[in-house]
């Protein structure tokens, strides 16, 4: 009995001794960090706005890697490749990794990330111009219902957040035509010069023009803080729950501790507000989940997503 | 707002971008700017996506010098490079090159320089100007643009190739058809899905523009100098008043300068269209109603200018919607909006009604940047000339080195580089046919904006107005139509008038077969046909595109080569000494066998020994100086001399991580 238990507990020993080995002196050289997209953009911002504090925390500096192409698929399927030791960190989004799983746009699943967590999210909002007629979500729904397909819903990306977002509207029985976009920049001008009726836009993208739209829905359970009077598209009625959430990922088989140590120090670093007061500015809201949420958000999207994309095919 | 309060801001914003700090900064980012837009492969991107990093730290109105002068800097700076060395150091200076560099060639290098500056400074200085008093009213122009005029004003800008080569119209069709159809490679914009990427992941990213247009320029142009005689690029000789003479050329312009600038502005203000179809447009809109349009491309100083101004107006013009709206006039505005929205500031409505000072601020200090340009410029100018004093046998192992890293630096992908290379050695085979890189250039930066925009068009003619209404009968796409048909029958008409009706014998004879550029024609023919094949496999709107252009190169393939067969001329039979063109091939295998050693030993060594090969086949063998060890050792020394501005430009300056093998 004693000999077993001893056993066991050496087996237990043994196994947790070289994790924290591991994650002593985690990180002892500087952090490469790969940027799916172009500089500039919302997966470069929300790293570079807490760059400093990352230094700070972890008394290394971040390195920037740029590697855009295919929304994001060319640098997340060059992570899959690289080694799990926590020196090679990825910025991408969800949902985009498990569309581009289904759609066969990346060679990589969902399953081959460790996830080490969700630091933002940027909240999808069904906005017309103010110069529409629409005056309320109800308005253009019954509009469109009376019409079908005559209203135009733009998107800020093809098989991205914005697009599923469109997508999901539709398949809820309110017959809209879908006109993707390919950017935000080209997708508000063309509703703010009337090319289209509404679009599936993020805040972030939005944030600028915003006096010139108006918001009529929120895709979210919950309203947005700043726009309180805009509902969200489940107290309507609607169950549409999208959004682009800002994910930290490392290759598949990233150690236990230097996960425990990456997520406790992004804890420590928005514990400050002046990191969360520069998130804002910077249009981010910080919502953090933690990694094993990140990867039940993806299964939990799985069947919808295989759905939304059938139906974009049949929309083709 | 009123006109002195206006006044007021921008002089305080003027007196607040001299600030010793600031003016500091401002000369830092125009050197920045001006150097990055040099180097084949830092494109204007590229060089404010590089800088936005350091404007973190700064105050809030230091980043906004920073800035503005980084893109000023870098959409002046490629000029240096069109026309030293006839490659494009971005794509908004590719029209540059057709006057720029033939004005070097007759010996007038340091003279273009300066034009470009001056152009470059005023088309500038118009643009802020233009966003200072004009934006409300230029924006809302702007949103009127929808995807339809955006469709047409690709076709426009394709009506260009018809006039770029007057005798050879055909051939800049079809080149342009090829530059067309490499744009179709990778994720097509109406489903995301993959397209014509034979099941490699590479290709998914398709072909990047920069990469290839970096090939296209540099790489083939550097195997056109290996050919030549001479032993440096062009006679220069140190001459005095040339400044005086440009500036003299200025003032002649002005009104054509006026005209550019306004066009330069307005396409600028486009989201999704900036500096490099602003200057194409620019410089054959001049040359379509010059009474005189075959001087052009022939070196006179209004093909310098124009293009030139175009561009550096177009970078107010990118602002103008970004200040409006909220809505970055082109890819670079938006990488600038990233680093304003990094600093607290987001650009937009919201800024002006809230905090106007600051948009004036920036406005006064990208005014500011524009003479500070010149003053840096001028500099600039005095070192860039030495280029011509150096022997072209040094030159072009540089331009190959910095083409190779420059290629890296844009997405961090070695496949970019393999792009690059392979995209220069076929546009020289294809040059060798009289089929133009520039054509294939206007094609690349054309194709993705006429198919996304021809998508949404579709798209939008699902809902409430038909296909034809949108495409057609819209006020815009009509201007346009017009505009189209009087592009392609003023250049018909006036040919007519000139040249005499050529008799063609029509002797069908098999001598073609013996043409170079038969072969060279009939095999893109081939490829256009595979293509028009595989184009049908796929589904819906995403095989609109690639069919009708497949099928134009098809169907001008077959054209030329019919016309080879019955016209009697026996043509040139590829007129080149065997001896070059074992020269030409093996500096080719050269920079190829450099490829597979940048990973396996490292960038910067494999650089260096490749360097070091490129340079002693060149000075040795093509040269034919004799080997002896002081050679050698001069040859070292610049081997390591380069790799060094190499390390310390993009490793330390840059911060591009390039892949370690066995060494750095």
């Amino acid at each position: 009995m004693l000999k077993s238990c001893l056993a066991a507990l050496a087996a237990v020993v043994f196994m947790a001794l070289p994790a924290p080995a591991l994650a002593e002196g985690y990180p002892e050289r500087p952090v490469q960090m790969i940027v799916p997209f172009a500089p500039g953009g919302g997966s470069d911002l929300v790293i570079r706005v807490i760059e400093k504090d990352f230094q700070k925390e972890f008394g290394q500096p971040l390195s920037f890697v740029y590697k855009p192409g295919a929304s994001g698929a060319v640098g997340v399927s060059e992570l899959k490749n690289l080694p799990a030791d926590g020196y090679t960190l990825c910025s991408q989004s969800y949902p985009h990794i498990i569309i581009q799983e289904l759609s066969k746009s990346g060679n990589f699943s969902v399953d081959d990330f460790d996830y080490v967590g969700m630091i933002a999210v940027d909240d999808i909002f069904f906005a017309v111009r103010n110069k529409s007629k629409f005056k309320s979500v109800q308005e253009f729904i019954a509009e469109a219902k009376a019409n079908p397909d005559t209203l135009s819903v733009a998107t800020t990306d093809t098989l991205g957040c914005s697009h599923m977002a469109a997508l999901k509207l539709r398949m809820l029985g309110v017959p809209v035509n879908i006109v993707t976009y390919t950017g935000g920049s080209k997708a508000v001008a063309g509703l703010l010069g009337g090319q289209v009726d509404a679009l599936m836009v993020v805040k972030g993208a939005a944030a600028a023009a915003m006096s010139r739209m108006r918001m009529l829905a929120i895709c979210n359970t919950q309203r947005d803080a700043e726009l309180k009077d805009v509902p969200t598209f489940p107290e309507l009625g609607y169950d549409i729950v999208q959004f682009n959430g800002r994910l930290i990922i490392a290759p598949k088989g990233l150690p236990e501790a230097v996960k425990e140590r990456l997520v406790t120090g992004l804890k420590n670093i928005y514990a400050d507000p002046a990191v969360i007061e520069r998130n804002k500015k910077a249009g981010f809201e910080y919502r953090f989940a933690d990694g094993d949420t990140v990867y039940k958000m993806f299964q939990d999207l799985r069947p919808e997503a295989t759905q939304l994309l059938e139906l974009a095919a049949d929309l083709k | 707002m009123e006109l002195i309060s206006i006044f007021h801001h921008v002089l305080a914003g003027a007196l607040q971008a001299l600030m010793p700090a600031n003016l500091c900064i401002m000369f830092l980012g125009l050197v920045v700017g001006i150097v990055g837009g040099m180097l084949p492969g830092i494109s204007t991107i590229t060089a404010v996506a590089l800088f936005v990093p350091f404007t973190f730290a700064m105050p809030t109105d230091m980043a906004f010098v920073g800035l503005g002068a980084v893109f000023c800097g870098a959409m002046y700076g490629g000029a240096n490079a069109a026309i030293l060395i006839n490659t494009p150091g971005t794509a908004a200076s590719i029209a540059t090159s057709f006057d720029g560099y033939p004005m070097n060639r007759k010996g007038r290098a340091e003279e273009a320089l300066y034009l470009s500056l001056l152009a470059s400074a005023f088309g500038g200085l118009f643009g802020a100007i233009m966003l200072l008093f004009f934006f409300e009213p230029l924006s809302a122009l702007a949103l009127e643009f929808g995807s339809e005029a955006f469709f047409w004003m690709g076709i426009f800008g394709l009506t260009t190739l018809a006039s770029m080569f007057p005798r050879q119209i055909a051939k800049g069709l079809l080149g342009g058809a090829i530059g067309l159809a490499l744009s179709t490679i990778g994720l097509d914009p109406s489903s995301a899905m993959p397209r014509f990427t034979f099941g490699s992941f590479d290709l998914i990213q398709g072909l990047d523009m920069v990469a290839v247009v970096i090939g296209l320029f540099s790489i083939s142009q550097m195997l056109i100098m290996l050919e030549s005689k001479e032993e440096f690029i062009s006679s220069f000789e140190k001459k005095t008043g040339v400044f005086r003479v440009a500036f003299g050329h200025l003032i002649h312009n002005v009104k054509k300068l006026l005209v550019a600038s306004g066009i330069g502005t307005f396409i600028g203000a486009l989201p999704g269209a900036g500096g490099s179809v602003a200057a194409i447009v620019a410089y054959n809109e001049m040359k379509r109603w010059d009474k005189n349009p075959e001087r052009y491309g022939t070196g006179v100083p209004e093909g310098v200018l124009v293009p030139e101004s175009a561009n550096n107006a177009s970078v107010g013009g990118a602002l103008v919607p970004l200040l409006s709206l909220g809505i970055p006039g082109s890819a670079t505005a938006a990488v600038l909006a990233g680093g304003l929205m990094a600093q607290g500031i987001t650009p937009g409505p919201q800024l002006m009604e809230m905090a106007p000072e600051m948009a004036y601020v920036f406005i006064a200090s990208l005014i500011m940047a524009n003479f500070g340009m010149v003053l840096v410029g001028f500099v600039t100018i005095k070192i860039c000339t030495r280029v011509l004093t150096v022997p072209k046998l040094y030159i072009i192992p540089a331009v190959v080195a910095i083409s190779l890293i420059g290629s890296y630096s844009l997405r961090s992908s070695m496949f970019d580089v393999l792009v690059m290379i392979l995209a220069g050695g076929i546009s020289y085979l294809m040059l060798k046919s009289k089929i133009m890189p520039a054509a294939i250039a206007l094609g690349l930066v054309l194709g993705s904006i006429i198919e996304e925009s021809l998508v949404i068009t579709m798209m939008r003619a699902k809902g409430k107005t038909s296909l034809a209404d949108l495409l057609l009968f819209s006020p815009m796409s009509m201007a346009f139509i017009a505009a189209i048909i009087l592009a392609i029958f003023i250049p018909v008409y006036v040919n007519r008038k000139k040249q005499k009706p050529v008799t063609l014998t029509w002797s069908p004879s098999l001598n073609c077969l013996r043409r170079y550029d038969f072969w060279v024609t009939a095999l893109i023919t081939c490829v256009g046909a595979f293509f028009v094949k595989e184009s049908m496999l796929l589904e819906g709107v995403s095989r609109i595109f690639p069919l009708a252009v497949y099928s134009a190169i098809t169907v001008l393939g077959v054209f030329i080569c019919a016309r080879m067969f019955f016209e009697r001329v026996s043509g040139p039979v590829f007129a080149m000494p065997r001896r070059d063109r074992i020269n030409v091939a093996l500096y080719t295998l050269i920079i190829l066998a450099i490829y597979p050693f940048l990973s396996i030993l490292g960038f910067y060594t494999a650089c260096f020994f490749g360097l070091i090969a490129m340079a002693a086949f060149g000075i040795f063998h093509v040269g034919g100086k004799p080997v002896t060890a002081r050679a050698c050792c001069n040859i070292v020394v610049y081997a390591v001399c380069i790799v060094v501005v190499q390390y310390v430009g993009f490793h330390m300056l840059l911060n591009v991580q390039t892949p370690k093998g066995l060494f750095i």
